[in-house]
């Protein structure tokens, strides 16, 4: 073979395969570019976020109430999302689109953290993203103490403390009780200013808190895993205030282990939950978790999208060093406020500055209170920009009062003082932490630093947050209204109903607290549909799905009317419901037309179902409901003689009183119905306080059939009081009337078995006082 | 000419296909791999230059110990490099102004390469502040292969062919 004809076999198989490893190897540098690319844009994305978060927290003056502030995260998860889209450059038809690759973010707060994570919907059956409860930094003792840690030294303790046996919630700071005193006039060596009274108040009320904490409730005597909680036992050698402590490494290993197990069981879920996508939790370096230790953080995940050769798995995590949550011990800046100079004449300092020779009245402030805050324009009626006369356009802004004033500059700073060229530009000659330079730092500086802490961590709102909140996954259900917030320690009682008529309620239902599935300590009444959690410890999930039914009530409403059946009381779904109705007495007829509502809907009759009137028989069609049947019968007697307070029994050889407690007006009549419960003879008189001469006449009727009744009841209706005629009295049995100032009767052959209606009148034209029937038998 | 004249042609040809033969055998593969692994050089460079930017300003502070690491790292393949640290301090006195300067309006101060390195030789951290900002640049010290190719090839362009770049970032927190 000649030499040529190697060169050209060389070449074919050569050049390819060079082509192809350059192609590899170009498409791996694009992988690692692009993971340059998305690990700037997800930092820079986190960046936005947080700035979104400062300054929404800082402009609301409602960002305190929680509600606001779960508003405030959501949109700072908004601007977090847009800014990723056009930082990495992704195109996304709808925003929402670029949620397919946060399996979650996590808002790092003061006590606790927030969640914005996928969520399942049993409605949807898709996992949707939402803000989740707020989960806090918290852990349970053996004996159910609850211990809330927070970013710095304070707690909050809840469960049956001290002496008393009732739940109580308690909250403060912790110091070695050694380092101050009960007035708070003295921290850690040096007195404090006591020209600052919140300073002093903050030392004051940490002393007794902590007190409690040790002496009376006891905590650090308690157990956890049966061994007592030595690392709550606050003093010299554990000082909650250095980051070496035993209390502060407990406290990071709460934390951390509260954030990664809700964060795992999250990422997981979801990852089993998308099919063709993994989700892996990052394990987060020892840096990031001392940001989130430190200062109000935000941990953002980005995962899934194609890069190359691989898929990109990474995670942002940022401090907000501007909160107005918390008090950051590094991050203070120091005015010399010296009177005889002007606020904007004066420099602040960060506290190792050695600028501080000569200062005379040293304070710290947090450093937000140092930066601008840019302020709204104002609008005037119509829109446009308010401008003053001199034609500069105004801007509103709050004053250290809460008053609203004008200005033309686009900014307020809350402190005017000028920043120091050394601190601002890092040339600052002492490096060392903060906490260890306080510490062989001179009175001056000590006493400013733990003064001006005190005072802004006093001034710091806690919310003690003992509403949980009630969240139901409900389906086919709705919950009790108004059922949403309960009460920390306390039971919580709640109702789940049916949706509609043709579904009821489970057999069973899951309840959730702080997110794990409760096993007991709640009871469900499925026929009420009542919940009762007997106590509180969390925020709550109530999941319930609805069951279809096949049985219906059926409810009658009827007036003088009964229903033939006693046992038709349920119609099965589908089938076809008869029933009777029939008259309560023969003086009733059964109605022409009656009602029938299934499922609340008015049926129509000849469609849905059947009414005959001569036999009284209900059909009604295909049941799909709960059936209401109201009915009418119409009485052809206006039944006065049955009016039952008319009516008294007479028994046996017992006398019986009658007492009217109402007047006789002038030649008013009364009927009075009496049951004899024996057969015999018997004595009627009327007896009164006062004479009855010429008053009263009685007449004793015995009814033995309804055509009597009728009869009796028309001699009634045709006396008339106006035209006193007392002659319509005819066809009774016996009658009295003044007697030597006494009316009575005898009457002989009274049956048990009959009616007998006795009926007074008045004879006089005035009214009377009170009087007695007295019915004694022979 | 005649068959001499034939014999001389297709030796003439025999060499030419050998010298060609040989750059395509040897040199193109050679340059194709030295640019190959020059792209790769610099893309690494540029991926560490990047996290430790992102480490620096997510930080608010430039420590010593992340320097070095940075510097082991970009220097860690065949190439060396030399790198300049640039910060830009933001400086909001709310009552400066300038001539063209609002009251409220954020000024910087430029802090160069010596006076960074200087600071942190001295207290092993720089401290930096949100809003201020970082420029790293990066450049070869020494001449690759692929530079020598196109030196060789391309002799007017001397040595001026560097691997370099540069990472920039807002400071994003405030160190402590």
């Amino acid at each position: 073979m000649k030499l040529q004809n190697f060169i050209l076999i060389f070449l074919i198989v050569i050049i390819p395969v060079i082509l192809l490893v350059s192609l590899n190897i170009d498409v791996g540098l694009e992988t690692v570019k692009y993971q340059t690319f998305y690990d700037n844009g997800l930092l820079a994305a986190t960046h936005d976020a947080i700035l979104a978060f400062e300054t929404n927290m800082q402009n609301d003056e409602y960002s305190g109430n929680p509600e606001r502030k779960r508003e405030i995260l959501k949109a700072s998860v908004k601007m977090f999302e847009k800014s990723l889209v056009n930082t990495c450059g992704i195109s996304a038809y709808n925003i929402n689109e670029i949620e397919e690759y946060i399996p979650a973010i996590v808002f790092g707060m003061y006590d606790g953290f927030y969640m914005y994570a996928p969520t399942y919907n049993s409605k949807t059956d898709k996992y949707e993203h939402d803000l989740k409860n707020y989960v806090y930094y918290s852990e349970k003792l053996d004996d159910g103490t609850i211990i809330r840690y927070s970013l710095d030294n304070y707690v909050v303790v809840s469960g049956k403390l001290g002496n008393s046996n009732e739940y109580l919630i308690k909250d403060g700071y912790l110091l070695d009780l050694s380092d101050t005193n009960k007035n708070g006039t003295k921290y850690k060596g040096i007195d404090i200013d006591t020209n600052d009274e919140d300073a002093v108040k903050y030392y004051k009320d940490a002393y007794y808190f902590t007190d409690w904490f040790l002496n009376t409730a006891e905590i650090p005597k308690k157990k956890k895993n049966l061994q007592e909680c030595t690392y709550l036992n606050i003093s010299d050698s554990n000082d909650p205030e250095d980051e070496d402590s035993d209390f502060v490494k407990h406290k990071r290993e709460v934390i951390r282990a509260k954030l990664e197990s809700v964060l795992n069981s999250t990422i997981t879920a979801y990852s089993k939950r998308t099919f063709g996508k993994t989700y892996k939790m990052p394990k987060l370096s020892e840096e990031d978790w001392a940001k989130i230790y430190s200062n109000i953080s935000m941990i953002t995940f980005f995962q899934g999208k194609k890069i190359g050769l691989t898929k990109y798995n990474g995670y942002a995590v940022l401090n907000s060093t501007n909160s107005n949550e918390y008090v950051n011990p590094n991050l203070m800046y120091f005015v010399d406020e010296d009177e005889s100079i002007d606020e904007d004449k004066r420099y602040y300092h960060d506290i190792r500055c050695s600028e501080y020779s000569n200062a005379s009245n040293l304070k710290g402030y947090r450093i937000g209170d140092f930066q601008k805050i840019k302020l709204q324009m104002i609008l005037d009626e119509h829109g446009n920009p308010k401008k003053n006369p001199a034609g500069k356009i105004l801007y509103q802004y709050k004053d250290e009062n809460g008053l609203m004033n004008e200005t033309t500059s686009q900014y307020w700073f809350k402190h005017q003082e000028l920043t120091c060229y050394k601190c601002i530009n890092g040339q600052l000659s002492n490096k060392t932490a903060i906490y260890e330079y306080i510490k062989t730092a001179d009175v001056k500086i000590k006493t400013a630093y733990w003064t001006s802490l005190a005072r802004e961590r006093y001034n710091t709102e806690k919310v003690i947050d003992t509403q949980c909140v009630v969240t139901y996954k409900l389906d086919g259900l709705n919950p009790e209204p108004g059922r949403d917030i309960a009460e920390y320690g306390e039971p919580f009682t709640t109702r789940i109903n049916p949706e509609n008529s043709s579904v009821t309620r489970p057999d069973s239902v899951t309840v959730k607290m702080n997110g794990e599935e409760l096993s007991g300590g709640y009871k469900y009444d499925k026929t009420t549909g009542e919940i009762t959690i007997y106590e509180v410890r969390g925020d709550i999930i109530i999941i319930a799905s609805s069951r279809e039914r096949t049985e219906f009530n059926v409810n009658y409403s009827l007036n003088n009317l009964l229903k033939a059946e006693e046992n038709k009381n349920t119609a099965t779904k589908g089938q076809i419901f008869e029933t009777h109705i029939y008259p309560i007495n023969d003086r009733v007829i059964k109605p022409e037309t009656i009602e029938v509502k299934m499922g609340g809907i008015k049926l129509i009759r000849g469609n849905d179902y059947l009414y005959t009137q001569s036999d009284g028989k209900i059909t009604i069609f295909n049941v799909n409901g709960d059936i209401e049947i109201t009915a009418e019968g119409e009485s052809y007697t206006d039944g006065k003689l049955d009016n039952p307070d008319a009516g008294t029994t007479v028994e046996g050889n017992r006398e019986s009183v009658i007492k009217y407690s109402d007047w006789f007006w002038a030649y008013e009549l009364k009927v009075i119905k009496i049951k004899f419960t024996e057969d015999g003879k018997y004595h009627i008189h009327l007896d009164s306080g006062v004479a009855l001469a010429d008053r009263f006449t009685m007449w004793l009727y015995e009814i033995s059939n309804i055509e009597e009744k009728d009869k009796l009841n028309k001699i009634i209706d045709s006396y008339s009081k106006q035209e006193n005629n007392p002659s319509v009295f005819t066809g009774y049995i016996n009658t009295a009337t003044n007697n030597k100032n006494k009316v009575d009767m005898t009457q002989d052959n009274i049956s048990k078995d009959k009616e007998y209606y006795l009926i007074i009148r008045n004879n006089e034209n005035r009214p009377t006082g009170v009087i007695n029937i007295v019915i004694k038998k022979q | 000419m005649g068959e001499s004249g034939e014999a001389l042609g297709s030796s003439l040809i025999v060499v030419v296909v050998i010298i060609l033969g040989a750059i395509l055998m040897f040199v193109f593969p050679l340059v194709e791999i030295a640019k190959i692994h020059d792209n790769e050089s610099l893309a690494m460079a540029q991926k560490s230059t990047s996290e430790f930017v992102n480490l620096v300003v997510s930080k608010g502070k430039l420590t010593q110990t992340d320097y070095d690491a940075y510097v082991q790292k970009i220097n860690s393949g065949v190439n060396s490099y030399d790198i300049e640290i640039e910060i830009h301090i933001s400086d909001p006195n709310p009552g400066k102004k300038t001539q063209d300067q609002l009251s409220g309006d954020t000024s910087f101060y430029t802090v160069y390469d010596s006076q960074v390195k200087q600071e942190l030789e001295s207290h092993q951290q720089f401290n930096l502040k949100e809003n201020d900002y970082i420029i790293v640049y990066y450049k070869n010290t020494n001449t690759t292969m692929y530079q020598s190719f196109l030196n060789v090839l391309y002799k007017i362009t001397g040595n001026s062919s560097y691997l370099s770049g540069q990472v920039s970032s807002p400071v994003m927190t405030t160190g402590m």
